[in-house]
């Protein structure tokens, strides 16, 4: 070929490829680029061992060199709080990281009553029964005496647009340290968020009510105090989650490895899959965790979002759209997830989680 | 034709003017209720109209609210034959209220505490909406208009442009239907008149000390916020405060009881104490300076379905407020004793004769 | 003279006894206020508690609301110091409600009708919630605590168990935030005593005829109904029903200003006319008997963000609600006579007559 034209080839290659949609390339700010240097974060959670997703989304952090986990913060939602102070101190001393300290947080959401419903439908967070022991045992070590708002509060004040908040359960530690320390919604660098279903996306529907995603639904109020803060906000909702599909294909290959963890793994899911082998689940925590580490699973978009909080039917739901509406005149842009690359996202996923 | 029958016909001819003249100038009213029977306040405001040489009763539209509509449209059948007035057409309307329902009501307690009263939907008296019970007063030989109330009112001020005033006294589901049906009833009635809401009173709502619950907007709230949202020439509005401050006594029922007639026979017999909510609404169209103190307010209703469901909202004029909000005369106290007074005397006045109901 | 000293020694004792045993005794407060300055009926409370030796003030935790909260610290600690009780530590709290916000207030008010008075968020008196406009009062030469307010409120419930009267007159964001963070400040109190609310008032509310919307409860609905679904061991609420049946009037500021000290010289230049709202809610923790008409109602507020958002929501006794609604005792008349004159003498004593052992470490 001609010089001339080999040149002409090169560019188009290269124009062309610019064209083709990637997976990394956002419609949205560079909040979330690939970061090279390690992430400060605190993580927040309604913990419990898996196979709750909380479970193996920390042990995906803690495997992690991108991440440092500052301290581990636990809510009521998934289960009582008592039960995910308990649960993650027994995660952390099985995977030898007794150095990350855990403070419980609150027992409650910031508004919603306990119903019949909630006590039907899902999860604790209604509830101050003492917590089971975790699997093995209580952990030696205690929570920290410091409460989890306190540390919030003190670590991103002590390192201003630094922390980042990873928030895997209902938000209400965070909107309690927003309201508590004048300021502090300024400092946050940002918190990736698990939450909400966006009806006008697909998958946008409701996994507690019918438009309401479980996270989201247990504290609405704080949730909008969150999405308004001004904190810059990666969200993963149900509509990027449903692209997730965990099984026991995956869990064989987990626990192929022998590690402590996987042993854990193998000892809280095994019988499930044993009775139930054909199960599909989403992995909502675990993908959240994901795209912090590596943004380029998922694709995202800006849209303008807000939390119905009216205790009317819609009690709880995520509203999202690219422009405002009438009656959404609050609702604030932040980076929404809408779909993930699932291969690379489970290659990575499994390989991390039964890693020495 | 000699001079003294000339001056028959001209003074005839002059007596016939003015009467028309005077019919004229009688004001023409369409009185919408939730007729409760028998002899209750809604009743009892009926009955002042019917027993008024002051108005043109053009007719009376039920709708339900304190009792059900078909029920109440017998009650009312009966009290206008047992005061002659069966020329005065009864015409019944909305069976249930536009939202609001007796199963959201009971979703409502359970979050907010029970009402004390919910009119047809009271537990302790309620009953299926077509049955009707028997009637103590007795049952009418009379019949409803066979026309619905909405249609009934649609066509009246379009038969009297400029001239009907809308009387409510009930929940406000007709006049709803009507503007929404027709909306140039709202410019072509003259006003609306309303007994509905409360401000600051702490007596008489449906939980008895929040008066900004008052039954009959609470009833149909979105039929509030439809016609309080709506551009009448004038609002007139009677709330709690001021019934608060009336009672149907038993010593103001001897009074009544002390002239023999048909009426009073049956106000001594089936009337009760009470507040006097609707009588005095009457009483102010009929003879504004019974009145003493009013505001005029914006005045409107919740419609959001929670705790503030069907109560009064309301704001000073000089506020600044979007469009929707509009202003309406609230009426705050009133002459007590003159108000009685009237009310003994349209209650003692003779019936009339029975007459054959007139043809409209 | 050795009996003497003997007397002496074992008579002082006996009043050192008796001394800490009426401290113990009297009741301990902390005083959560939006304590707009200078001498508004917010920093008049806090004044008279100081100036009382029947209480035993913790302290004064702070929040936004008739100001913001940075501006109060400020007013609030030049206050005490002219009270000669700069002993009493003063504590910031919430800069801004739970959910409501000024943007919100304003979509609102678009709807709505505007409000007559919005505290900080007010458009006629806006500024920035760092500043802290001239103060003629003088500046304060103390400082503010650097503890939180609602970790100094969880923090004191847990030293004196059973024994501090949380006393509220402003919006209730920092009482919320901390029976939030600790659930259990709502046993370990006392009681609760706020100035909020109206019931059947014309008068007082931020749409002046409509009581009931009143300042403190609207500004931060959620917070209300956070605390007053809780299960305190009493609840006594001064609301705006009694608050217009009283009057800072000139007559009343004259007597105070016959009295020549720093205080009654700061209230005579600063104090305006205005409803004794917060006032009477001190005096009548001070002296019940001035209260001469009150009911129990279950009490609570409005939270869905439409028409009614902010206002008060209430039954009678009798009536039966779900257990998220709580009984109050709700006040509603009093002898203004004796109220006004608890309200001079408190004013016109020498300032640091209030002091106590206030340790609060």
């Amino acid at each position: 070929m001609h010089q001339l034209n080999l040149r002409i080839f090169v560019v188009l290659c290269l124009f062309l490829s610019s064209l083709a949609p990637s997976f990394g390339r956002t419609e949205s700010s560079s909040i979330d680029s690939k970061s090279t240097s390690v992430q400060k974060v605190i993580f927040d959670t309604d913990f419990s061992v898996p196979p709750q997703d909380d479970g193996t989304a920390l042990i995906l952090a803690l495997k992690s060199s991108e991440l440092k986990i500052l301290g581990v913060t636990t809510v009521a939602g998934n289960a009582t709080v008592q039960q995910a102070t308990f649960d993650a101190l027994r995660v952390l001393e099985i995977a030898g990281r007794t150095d990350i300290p855990v403070y419980q947080g609150a027992n409650r959401p910031w508004m919603h009553e306990k119903t019949e419903f909630a006590t039907r439908v899902h999860g604790k967070w209604w509830s101050d029964e003492a917590p089971p022991p975790p699997p093995g045992g209580f952990a030696k070590k205690l929570p920290e005496t410091e409460s989890a708002v306190s540390f919030i509060i003190r670590t991103v004040e002590q390192d201003p647009t630094e922390i980042t908040i990873i928030a895997i359960g209902p938000l209400t530690n965070i909107a309690t340290a927003i309201r508590q320390q004048p300021g502090f919604a300024k400092k946050v660098k940002k918190i990736v968020i698990m939450g909400g279903a966006i009806a006008s996306l697909p998958n946008g529907g409701g996994n507690v009510t019918p438009n309401a995603e479980f996270n989201f639904w247990v504290d609405p109020e704080a949730a909008q105090v969150v999405i308004r803060s001004g904190i810059p906000i990666i969200l993963t909702p149900l509509n990027v989650t449903a692209k997730t599909d965990f099984s026991k294909q995956w869990f064989d290959e987990i626990i192929a490895a022998d590690t402590p963890l996987t042993r854990l793994i193998k000892q809280t899911m095994g019988p499930f899959y044993e009775k139930h082998p054909d199960v599909h689940s989403q992995m909502y925590d675990q993908l959240t965790v994901a795209s912090l580490i590596d943004p380029t699973l998922v694709k995202a978009q800006d849209l303008y979002v807000d939390i119905d909080i009216n205790h009317g039917p819609d009690y709880g739901t995520s509203l999202g759209a690219k422009h405002p509406w009438e009656g959404g005149e609050g609702a604030v842009k932040i980076s929404v997830q809408y779909d993930v690359d699932f291969n690379r996202f489970i290659e990575m996923f499994v390989k991390r989680v039964s890693a020495k | 034709m000699n001079s003294t029958m000339l001056r028959a016909a001209s003074f005839a001819l002059l007596l016939t003017a003015s009467s028309i003249l005077a019919l004229g100038e009688k004001p023409k009213v369409i009185v919408d209720q939730d007729a409760r029977g028998p002899a209750s306040t809604d009743m009892q405001s009926i009955l002042m109209f019917a027993q008024s040489p002051d108005v043109e009763l053009l007719g009376v539209t039920i709708v339900s609210g304190d009792q059900w509509v078909r029920e109440e449209a017998e009650h009312t059948l009966r009290a206008l034959e047992i005061v002659g007035r069966t020329d005065v057409p009864v015409v019944e309307g909305a069976q249930y209220p536009l939202i609001n329902s007796k199963d959201e009501s009971e979703l409502w307690e359970g979050q907010f505490g029970v009402l004390e009263f919910k009119g047809a939907w009271t537990p302790a008296l309620y009953h299926e909406p077509n049955l009707i019970p028997p009637l103590r007063e007795g049952e009418p030989t009379t019949k409803p208009l066979h026309e619905h109330a909405v249609d009934f009112i649609i066509r009246m001020v379009h038969k009297y442009p400029g001239q009907v005033t809308l009387w409510a006294g009930g929940p406000l589901t007709n006049i709803a239907l009507a503007i929404r049906k027709d909306p140039e009833v709202v410019s072509l009635a003259r006003q609306l008149v309303l007994m509905g809401g409360g401000f600051n009173v702490g007596k008489s709502g449906i939980q008895e000390i929040n008066g900004r619950r008052e039954f009959n907007w609470w009833f149909d709230p979105e039929a509030v916020r439809i016609v309080m949202s709506a551009n009448w020439k004038k609002v007139t509005i009677t709330p709690l405060d001021v019934s608060v401050k009336t009672g149907l006594t038993p010593e103001l029922q001897s009074r009544i009881s002390k002239t023999d007639t048909p009426l009073t026979r049956y106000l001594t017999q089936f009337s009760e104490p009470s507040y006097m909510w609707d009588e005095v609404a009457v009483a102010a169209f009929l003879d504004p300076t019974i009145i003493t103190d009013q505001k005029e307010l914006y005045v409107n209703i919740d419609i959001d379905h929670g705790a503030g469901y069907g109560q009064t909202i309301f704001v000073e004029k000089g506020t600044s407020v979007p469009s929707w909000w509009k202003l309406a005369t609230v009426q705050f106290d009133l002459n007590t004793e003159k108000f009685y007074q009237m009310y003994v005397h349209l209650m003692t006045l003779p019936v009339k004769a029975a007459q054959t109901a007139s043809v409209r | 003279m050795k009996s003497w000293i003997g007397k002496a020694t074992r008579f002082a004792m006996i009043l050192m006894a008796f001394a800490t045993i009426a401290l113990a005794q009297k009741p301990k407060v902390i005083i959560d206020q939006d304590a707009r300055g200078p001498a508004s009926t917010d920093i008049n409370a806090i004044l008279m508690f100081a100036q009382s030796p029947q209480v035993d003030v913790l302290g004064v935790t702070l929040l936004t609301g008739d100001q913001w909260v940075k501006e109060e610290a400020a007013h609030t600690l030049r206050a005490l110091e002219l009270a000669g009780r700069s002993d009493i530590p003063v504590m910031m709290g919430a800069q801004t409600p739970l959910v409501n916000s000024r943007e919100e207030s304003k979509l609102w008010e678009k709807q709505f009708g505007s409000f007559a008075f919005k505290g900080a968020w007010t458009d006629r008196t806006y500024h920035d919630s760092g500043l802290v406009p001239i103060m003629p009062e003088g500046v304060p030469t103390t400082k503010a605590s650097n503890e939180n307010a609602a970790d100094f409120i969880i923090r004191m419930v847990h030293k004196y168990p059973g024994e501090v009267t949380l006393w509220a007159g402003g919006p209730l964001t920092n009482i919320a935030l901390a029976i939030r963070l600790d659930p259990e400040v709502v046993t370990l109190s006392k009681q609760l005593v706020l100035m909020g609310g109206g019931f059947n008032v014309g008068k007082g509310g931020v749409h002046r005829i409509n009581g009931r919307r009143e300042f403190n409860w609207w500004f931060d609905p959620e917070a209300v109904r956070i605390v007053m679904s809780a299960p305190w061991k009493k609840i006594t609420v001064t609301p705006v029903d009694i608050s217009v049946k009283t009057r800072l009037s000139d007559e009343v500021q004259a007597k105070v200003s016959q009295v020549n000290t720093p205080l009654t010289d700061y209230l005579k230049k600063y104090s305006q006319p205005s409803y004794m709202w917060d006032e009477i809610s001190v005096a009548a923790f001070l002296d019940p008997s001035i209260i001469t008409e009150q009911k129990e109602l279950y009490t609570n507020i409005e939270i869905n963000h439409g028409a009614s958002y902010g206002q008060t929501i209430f039954v009678e006794k009798e009536v039966k609600v779900p257990s998220w609604w709580k009984l109050a005792t709700v006040q509603f008349d009093l002898n203004t006579e004796k109220f006004y004159r608890m309200y001079v003498e408190l004013m016109t004593a020498p300032p640091s007559s209030g002091k106590g052992n206030t340790k609060t470490d």
